[in-house]
């Protein structure tokens, strides 16, 4: 390899030449902060909403509020009492000041259809503006002409704004498989023999601190339910959105795949642009039988403060994936480029023999953001696989974790794991950091990890240049190529939009 | 004279479907074969399951071995009977260094014939001649088995195994590939100082270039897991001349 | 878990904060130092340092060794002989025992903040008295060092003079039931230390815990060759800090559990200045019902631009119920760095055994090489053929089975 034309994610600590109109890649991380936060508005939206403040009657107000039956209130009010005696992890790379849970409010709903759109007419035409300026069509008429592009595959979009489910498209569709898509408030009542069979039953109650709360004052949220040997015909999604403020979101969904069955599931999320935080605690749980395939995909752009540190959005999510049966595979994808902070560890519990889990990410954080996000693949069955890569990109004076967890336990003879871990940093007031954990208690099994550290060298900046390539569009370029084996990984149409958020977010990285 | 080695009618699967297609070969005691072919017939599958290597499954027919059934042997069984392969791609083992490495062969495969060991004083002497004969530097010796090597060194370092073990019948995989004209000058003189008339050689090679140094009694065309067609050495200039198409073009 | 720490009293601590809390007050200081008490209050009451202690520990029961440490503490009278000793003193080299006058201005020269939150057997180490050494190196060495950690409690801190270069062998006696000893290396500009260290015990209750400080002035150069080898249980920090530009550091470490033994090895490689070049080496095996747990951390700071830090660390598992947990991390905080760590835990090479198989060596001798040979890449420095001995002693024991 030329010296002069070094690959593209390799670190290199050659000066560059001198030229008088170049810029490094310090300064150009320097000025990586001018562009805008595109979804960053706020829909005037009469909204009913309690006041803020945690205690029993407001997880009762919440169960009220969705008519859920008793079983579901008692197991919100165990859930209560089990987090008023935790504590918040301290283990994570992350700073913020201690939040206080009585300045939140944990139901906000927007007023004009209090008790749920029945149908996509009800719903308050503001609301629609606002998925439209997010760019997600609901009416199901737009799509199926073709606005979008021809060739688009047909996608089910349930949107949850604040605190409910706006609305669900494709459901007749869906129905006519057997699928079932809908709000998880819908599926309390229609079909609540799943949901009491596999709520909590991949992540307990007392999984974490951010779980429990959740489990205490889940507002709405997706369940997907693909019944046995059925191949979802389109993907579904949903896109969430925190719109009131000092709102919290705690969201829930619940995806089973029964039997040979087969889904893929996107999610998009965003907020308004305010100064103070806001939390994000929802939690996923995704139960893949025998055979079962289900992929998830997650573009996350919730709103990350300004580039002094100050609003945005804590994501402190949590999510797994139980492959409950032999030969079943979770595959979790996910584009991190938002919120303030990322506490996110989206994990696959290998039970079932030969089965399969997967974890592509792309972390990028700016200004001030901190990102703490990895993967756990707990091995427990016989001859069970899993493929971790992870790409953490940082800017600014952010810092960017990879925190992961692979485990096989005695009883997963013949396991396997390989794990890539590549950050790229840009400038030299960022962090990026890598926390891998591997413990092994079965001798017959293969665990394999690396990593690497790279940045945008001064010389890759200077041949593009001086090939006619601007700098923000090189930087773009190489960051872009960095990713490029979790893009991958993308269903088509959220590649092209993870391409694009990383392109937005390095606008104006070089002045 | 029965024969040294005697491949008939061999049919053999790989997990990607199958490569020997009725195979059939028989070499005697001092003569040399040479199987040429193009890329993807067989060449290679045929040396790797001489030598035993998992993952080749033999459908039906029979390969012997000095009048036994090689394909019932474990792979250190047939190194211990006198079948040596020459590795095309010769594995790296960090830590293990070639004269330890050489030192356990020499001594099993002794161990294994009821013959007495070499002292350590002769087998190093002996080794330090074998590698001067090829030019291959002392230290060499105290490097890690094919660690660092270049492609060269690590085709003569072969060859240096092959010298040491004396076996029935050396199996050469692409012996020649990677070689400048030095090394393979080097490497066939080895070969050529090995001839004898107790032992054979089967050279699987793609280009008629290491003909020209180790001249074969025998030449095979294999394609498509059979061979089409044996010759004596001026096969090697007709294929050099006219390319593998002009045999496997022909109609069947 | 709770329960019983509530049950506990200071004197049988059941957790690492327990431990703590019971040291602090279970024992009457040593020295009437304020500076030891400072830092000492430090590093007990910071809850970001319990939790990180917390992680350092995540592997091995910290109640074990604190126990034992605090036992010996109780009956510390008994130690009659030196904890360190130096088998002979060569021209060019001073060798003093630390009083409690000396004591202080060279403790806070070796620790921070950092270094007291993170070990707290340095702290402990740190205020018996009678416990400490200074061997100081002036001029070059041809001939090796030979240092023998008795059990008990002790300190050294080994000073390398500017452009001096020395080989240090450390290797421990037997016996007793706590051996904690603090090791603490300053190289100045230029000078070049290669330090080799043998833990190796027959199987006994004994509990081996080192703590392995080097700290590298500007273009100095450590290396560093660790074999441990154990039957009992063994716990090992090591925390370089290269802190002038240029320095180098390259450490080796190859380890063996038998069964029912535990070892656990940190490494702190901190990149504090500019220009410093790191390489690791790590191999472990474990037998069956024995830990193997190693942590190696690459911590680059702000300034240290044009750093150069590499790890490499491989596994094996040689029996059922071998347990071997690995953690290599990385935090770096500047873009001007070539840095990568690898880890695997796996098996033997299938295509190295079939290699050695087709030259005839049956598969036992095969797999019994290849072993040999996966650890061997990690000996090194002025101890590797004792450390051969001691390993193939292990093998064998392993093997037989």
């Amino acid at each position: 390899m030329s010296p002069s034309n070094p690959a593209p994610t390799q670190a290199s600590k050659t000066a560059a030449p001198k030229g008088p109109e170049r810029q490094s890649s310090d300064d150009a991380a320097t000025d990586f902060m001018a562009q805008d936060y595109s979804a960053g508005f706020v829909t005037d939206v009469e909204s009913d909403t309690i006041a803020p403040g945690l205690n029993e009657d407001v997880v009762r107000f919440i169960s009220a509020k969705k008519g859920e039956p008793e079983w579901l209130l008692d197991w919100r009010l165990e859930a209560f009492a089990k987090w008023k005696a935790m504590t918040p992890p301290q283990w994570a790379h992350v700073n913020f000041p201690p939040i206080d849970y009585n300045a939140i409010s944990y139901y906000s709903a927007p007023k004009s259809n209090a008790d749920g759109p029945q149908s996509l007419d009800e719903v308050d035409p503001e609301l629609i503006e606002t998925y439209n300026k997010l760019g997600i069509p609901l009416h199901e008429h737009a799509m199926l002409a073709g606005v979008v592009g021809a060739d688009r595959p047909n996608v089910a979009v349930d949107a949850v704004f604040d605190s409910v489910s706006i609305a669900t498209t494709f459901k007749d569709k869906l129905a006519e498989a057997g699928v079932v898509f809908c709000p998880i408030s819908e599926a309390v009542h229609s079909h609540p023999e799943l949901v009491q069979q596999y709520l909590g039953s991949v992540v307990p109650q007392t999984d974490n601190y951010y779980a429990a709360l959740n489990c205490a004052v889940f507002s709405d949220g997706s369940f997907v339910y693909i019944p046995k040997g059925v191949r979802c015909p389109m993907e579904l999604s949903t896109y969430f959105r925190i719109n009131a403020q000092n709102t919290g979101q705690f969201e829930r969904t619940l995806i089973i795949a029964e039997e040979g069955s087969y889904v893929s599931y996107l999610e998009g999320c965003t907020a308004p642009m305010r100064d103070e935080n806001q939390l994000h605690a929802a939690v996923v749980e995704l139960v893949a039988l025998t055979d079962a395939q289900i992929k998830y995909s997650t573009v996350q752009n919730w709103y990350p403060g300004d580039k002094d540190g100050k609003g945005g959005i804590y994501n402190f999510v949590t999510k797994r994936g139980l492959c409950g049966g032999a030969r079943a595979k979770i595959s979790w994808t996910q584009v991190e480029t938002g919120s303030a902070i990322t506490w996110k560890y989206p994990s696959v519990v290998l039970r079932g023999d030969d089965s399969v889990g997967e974890f592509y990410s792309v972390a990028l954080t700016n200004n001030a953001q901190q990102a703490d996000t990895g993967t756990k693949m707990i091995h427990l069955g016989n001859n069970t696989r899993s493929t971790i890569i992870a790409k953490g990109i940082s800017a600014g004076r952010s810092n960017s974790s990879y925190r992961g967890l692979v485990r096989t336990s005695p009883t997963a003879t013949g396991a396997r794991n390989y794990t890539q871990c590549d950050s790229l940093l840009i400038g030299d007031t960022c962090g990026a950091h890598t926390f891998p954990y591997i413990e092994s208690k079965n001798h017959d099994t293969i665990v394999e990890h690396e990593a690497t550290t790279s940045t945008v060298s001064d010389e890759q900046l200077f041949l593009c240049q001086q090939r006619g390539i601007d700098t923000e569009k090189a930087v773009s370029m190489i960051v872009n190529g960095f990713c490029k084996d979790v893009f991958r990984e993308l269903p088509m149409e959220f590649a092209v939009e993870a391409g694009k958020l990383l392109e937005v977010s390095l606008e104006g990285a070089v002045g | 004279m029965s024969a040294l080695l005697n491949v008939e009618d061999l049919h053999v699967n790989v997990a990607e479907g199958k490569i020997l297609k009725g195979l059939t070969l028989a070499i005697n005691p001092g003569e040399v074969h040479a199987i040429m072919g193009p890329n993807g017939s067989g060449k290679s599958t045929l040396a790797n399951l001489l030598a035993g290597r998992p993952g080749y499954q033999v459908q039906s027919g029979s390969v012997t071995f000095a009048g036994i059934n090689l394909l019932e042997l474990e792979p250190e069984e047939r190194a211990h009977a006198g079948l040596f392969l020459a590795f095309q791609y010769p594995v790296e083992i960090p830590g293990v260094s070639n004269m330890e490495f050489l030192k356990a062969s020499v001594d099993h495969t002794a161990a294994a014939n009821d013959q007495e060991p070499l002292s350590t004083v002769d087998f190093m002497r002996r080794t330090k001649q074998v590698a001067a004969d090829l030019d291959l530097d002392p230290e060499f010796l105290k490097r890690g088995v094919n660690e660092g090597f270049s492609g060269g060194e690590k085709k003569r370092n072969e060859i240096l195994q092959m010298l040491l073990l004396a076996p029935k019948l050396a199996v050469l995989d692409e012996t020649d590939s990677g070689l400048d004209i030095d090394a393979l000058q080097t490497v066939a003189k080895g070969v050529n100082s090995f001839r004898s008339a107790d032992n054979g050689v089967l050279m699987i090679t793609h280009y008629q270039r290491l003909l020209d140094y180790i001249v074969p009694d025998v030449i095979h065309v294999l394609a498509d897991g059979q061979i089409i067609r044996s010759g004596g050495a001026e096969l090697a200039l007709e294929l050099e001349e006219k390319g593998y198409g002009w045999l496997t073009d022909q109609p069947a | 878990m709770s329960s019983q720490a509530n049950q506990s009293t200071p004197t049988q601590p059941v957790d690492l904060a327990g431990s703590l809390i019971g040291l602090a007050k279970g024992q009457p200081s040593a020295l009437a130092n304020p500076l030891l008490e400072q830092v000492r209050a430090r590093a007990l009451t910071s809850s970001g340092a319990a939790n990180a202690l917390k992680e350092r520990w995540k592997y091995t029961p910290a109640k074990r060794y604190f126990q034992a440490m605090y036992d010996h503490q109780q009956g510390k009278s008994a130690q009659s002989q030196p904890a360190i000793e130096l088998a002979d003193l060569p021209t060019g080299c001073t060798w003093q025992a630390l009083d409690n006058d000396n004591h202080s201005a060279t403790l806070e020269l070796l620790g921070d903040d950092n270094l007291w939150q993170r070990y707290p057997l340095a702290d402990v180490i740190s205020q018996s008295s009678n416990a400490g050494y200074c061997l100081e190196i002036n001029e070059s060495q041809s001939d090796t060092l030979t240092l023998k950690l008795q059990p008990g409690l002790g300190f050294l801190i080994i000073r390398l003079g500017a452009n001096v270069s020395a080989t240090v062998s450390i290797e421990y006696a037997q016996g007793s039931d706590f051996a904690g000893h603090w090791i603490a290396s300053a190289l100045a500009a230029g000078a070049q230390l290669n330090q080799a260290l043998l833990i190796n015990s027959a199987a006994d209750s004994t509990n081996r815990w080192l703590l392995n400080q080097v700290d590298l002035e500007a273009n100095s150069q450590f290396n560093g060759h660790v074999h441990a080898f154990a039957e009992s249980s063994q716990r090992l920090e090591t925390h370089l800090r290269l802190q002038g530009q240029g320095a180098q550091a390259n450490l080796t470490s190859a380890s063996i559990t038998a069964k029912g033994s535990s070892f656990d090895h940190q490494v702190v490689m901190e990149h504090q200045a500019a220009n410093c070049q790191s390489q690791q080496r790590i191999h472990n095996i474990a037998d069956g019902g024995s830990k193997n747990s190693f942590n190696g951390r690459i911590h680059i700071l702000p300034g240290a631009h044009g750093t150069n830090a590499q790890l490499q660390n491989r596994n094996l598992a040689i029996a059922a119920g071998a347990e071997i947990n690995t953690k290599p991390e990385l935090e770096i905080y500047n873009d001007d760095v070539s840095c990568s760590h690898g880890a695997t835990i796996g098996q033997l090479d299938e295509q190295a055994l079939f290699y050695l198989r087709s030259r005839g060596v049956p598969p036992a001798q095969a797999r019994d090489l290849l072993l040999r040979a996966f650890i061997a890449q990690c000996y090194g420095g002025v101890l590797a053929e004792q450390a051969q001995a001691a390993a193939d002693r292990l093998l064998n024991g392993a093997l037989r089975r």
